[in-house]
């Protein structure tokens, strides 16, 4: 299952890495069956949660990152342009940075780099994203998923269990959240909560 | 004590009670990560989900049980005045669905027909949408649904009923991985509930969904053979024969490689080799049946084998790295190894008959057992796990564990399956 693709591009400094619209694509396919009330938060956190492995990724590097359920699969390229998917455990990983290369391609392609910098969420509309998320859902019925595999460029991916390995020294996940602008109020809760019960929708 | 600890259980318990009344289409109940109450009620409806703020579960719970609880301990139960029970009852559910006393109390008054059935079924299914996992929730639902199926039922109730189990199965199966609860519910429903058989075919497609998209889940293969095995029994000629058609015209593809030639010089081999082969290349898929299905014997059993090794060996190229994979390679490559057998059996025996003379036991259990290993089907059986295994040289961390699973499974073929067969085990060069 794959939940989510957002697309990204790494700003000059760490601090402004923007976020490029993937108008509602984000959360479709996880919650679409559980935990309703709290999909806005889930939404946010994986946004939260992209950005910031995002901004503590090399340029030109692949990462997977283990979080509870979910993997996050990031990859920044030599031009900063970047993509994180986040799926579960059991999406081939191979095939997860397969998709963020094609992804990344085709955006470029469809908005060359000298525009990203005036580039706004309103001025974007990338919806190839949404059938993609569709389609490789089942990897099986992408196109022509063996060759796909060969096709990876020799980018090492690298392996972590957590997300705390991914961030800088010093910091902590709780800190980030707390700190965090992005996510409401609401959302805290919901992340301390899920926290403490290690999982996202059973609480009580 | 506790009746009057929490004054607002009985105002919450109404309004759960009226979202109920209210919603008959209600799909989902969950706890919202709510921990200070405001002075509002903590229930909330929207879009066919209850939600209830998480501040208040403790106490209601603890007020719920602990009336329940005197009641039945004072033996009023039966006297209480039934709407304040079914109230109590309601939210007692909702949750601790796994708490077996509630269901057997709530059992006491469906039989005493004070509560209504198709109603039960509903509160359960809303139970199980926040503990997916709640066996009790489950075996209650088939003590219900025992109670409905014992009277005839008319044919579109039958299908609606059927319908709304698959449903709350697979949600179950879908919110908690590995969920086995759910599982073998569907698998009593498929052997339980009228229609059941109706939905076989379309049960094994939408299995082939399921599965290709959760590769570690036991549970659902399992549901598979399951399926496979139900499917092997009432088999005939159907809209799956041009699907395993195509199947079979693959499947049967090596055959042609020079590996497999020389085979036909043994009798038996030959026959069946004849039979399945040449009529399935010379004729067009034009008659009834594409894959003569009434003709040849056993051809749909190989044919819906050879379409689940098929798929599982294309599952195990695309996600390296699951057990359940190779366990569910295991019972496909068993049962071709029984059908295999059995299929070899018939065919002596058919070549006695024309023989006229009837070889005696003996001498034919010998020639049986040495031309098994000469069986083409069994042949082209281990010729795909050669291939499989040789495939699996690794690269990724997750492949290199997928070349531990390769060479478990190895060992399983070499000890296990082959040493079944017997004279059939020529000495093998372990790679590792």
């Amino acid at each position: 299952m794959l939940a989510s693709l957002n697309l990204k591009r790494q700003g000059w400094t760490k601090q402004i890495a923007r976020l490029f619209p993937v108008n509602n694509v984000r959360i479709t396919y996880i919650h679409s069956t559980k935990c309703f009330f709290q999909r806005g938060s889930v939404e946010e956190f994986m946004a939260f949660v992209s950005k910031t492995i995002v901004e503590r990724t090399q340029t030109a590097a692949r990462q997977s990152v283990k979080e509870g359920e979910y993997m996050c699969h990031v990859y920044v390229r030599g031009d900063n342009l970047a993509g994180v998917i986040i799926s579960d455990h059991e999406y081939p990983q191979r095939v997860s940075h397969t998709l963020i290369t094609k992804v990344l391609d085709e955006f470029t392609e469809k908005y060359p780099s000298h525009i990203w910098p005036t580039a706004t969420e309103a001025t974007i509309t990338f919806n190839q994203v949404k059938t993609y998320l569709a389609k490789y859902q089942n990897p099986r019925e992408a196109d022509a998923m063996t060759k796909i595999q060969e096709e990876l460029d020799e980018t090492k991916i690298i392996l972590h269990n957590t997300i705390e390995a991914v961030l800088d020294r010093g910091e902590k996940l709780d800190d980030l959240v707390a700190k965090s602008e992005g996510l409401s109020t609401q959302s805290k809760a919901f992340y301390k909560t899920a926290r403490k019960t290690n999982s996202c929708c059973n609480f009580g | 004590m506790s009746e009057d600890s929490f004054p607002a259980a009985e105002k919450i318990l109404t309004d759960i009670e009226n979202v109920f009344k209210r919603d008959k289409d209600l799909k989902d109940f969950e706890i919202l990560p709510v921990t200070v109450g405001e002075n509002k009620s903590p229930v909330i409806h929207a879009e066919h989900t209850l939600g209830l703020q998480q501040w208040c579960v403790r106490h209601l719970y603890l007020h719920v049980y602990h009336k329940l609880m005197n009641l039945k301990q004072q033996q009023r139960l039966r006297r209480e005045d039934p709407v304040v029970l079914s109230r109590l009852l309601l939210g007692a559910v909702l949750l601790n669905p796994e708490c077996t006393l509630l269901w057997n109390i709530r059992r006491d008054f469906v039989v005493m027909g004070r509560f209504d059935p198709i109603c039960e079924l509903h509160v359960s299914a809303i139970a199980l949408s926040r503990r997916p996992k709640a066996s009790e929730a489950f075996v209650y639902r088939r003590w219900v649904l025992n109670r409905i199926i014992a009277s005839p039922l008319e044919d579109a109730s039958s299908y609606h009923l059927l319908e709304e189990e698959l449903r709350v199965s697979l949600m179950a199966a879908d919110r908690y991985p590995n969920n086995y609860y759910a599982w073998n519910h569907r698998m009593w429903i498929m052997s339980h509930l009228p229609k059941a058989s109706e939905m076989l075919s379309a049960e094994w497609t939408f299995s082939e969904t399921w599965v290709s998209r959760h590769v570690s889940e036991h549970s659902g293969l399992q549901y598979r053979q399951y399926l496979l095995k139900k499917v092997l029994q009432h088999l005939g000629h159907s809209e799956w024969c041009l699907t395993l058609h195509k199947t079979l015209v693959n499947f049967l593809g090596p055959l042609k490689n020079s590996t497999f030639y020389g085979l036909e010089d043994f009798h038996l081999s030959k026959q069946l080799h004849l039979l399945i082969t040449e009529d399935f290349e010379k004729k067009e898929p034009c008659t009834q049946c594409p894959i003569f299905c009434e003709q040849i014997p056993f051809v749909l059993h190989v044919g819906l084998l050879a379409y689940d090794l098929l798929l599982v060996t294309e599952l195990l190229t695309l996600y390296p790295g699951h057990e359940a994979l190779w366990c569910h390679r295991r019972f496909i490559l068993f049962s071709l190894y029984s059908l295999s057998k059995e299929v070899f059996a018939k065919l002596s025996e058919d070549s006695d008959v024309t023989d006229g003379i009837p070889l005696p036991k003996t001498q034919k259990l010998s020639v049986l057992e040495s031309d098994f290993k000469d069986c083409f089907l069994w042949r082209l059986v281990m010729w795909y796990e050669e291939k499989l295994l040789s495939g699996c040289a690794f690269k990724t961390p997750e492949e290199c564990y997928q070349s531990k699973l390769a060479h478990r499974h190895r060992n399983w073929i070499d000890n296990i399956l082959i040493s079944r067969v017997p004279g059939a085990s020529p000495p093998r060069t372990q790679n590792e």
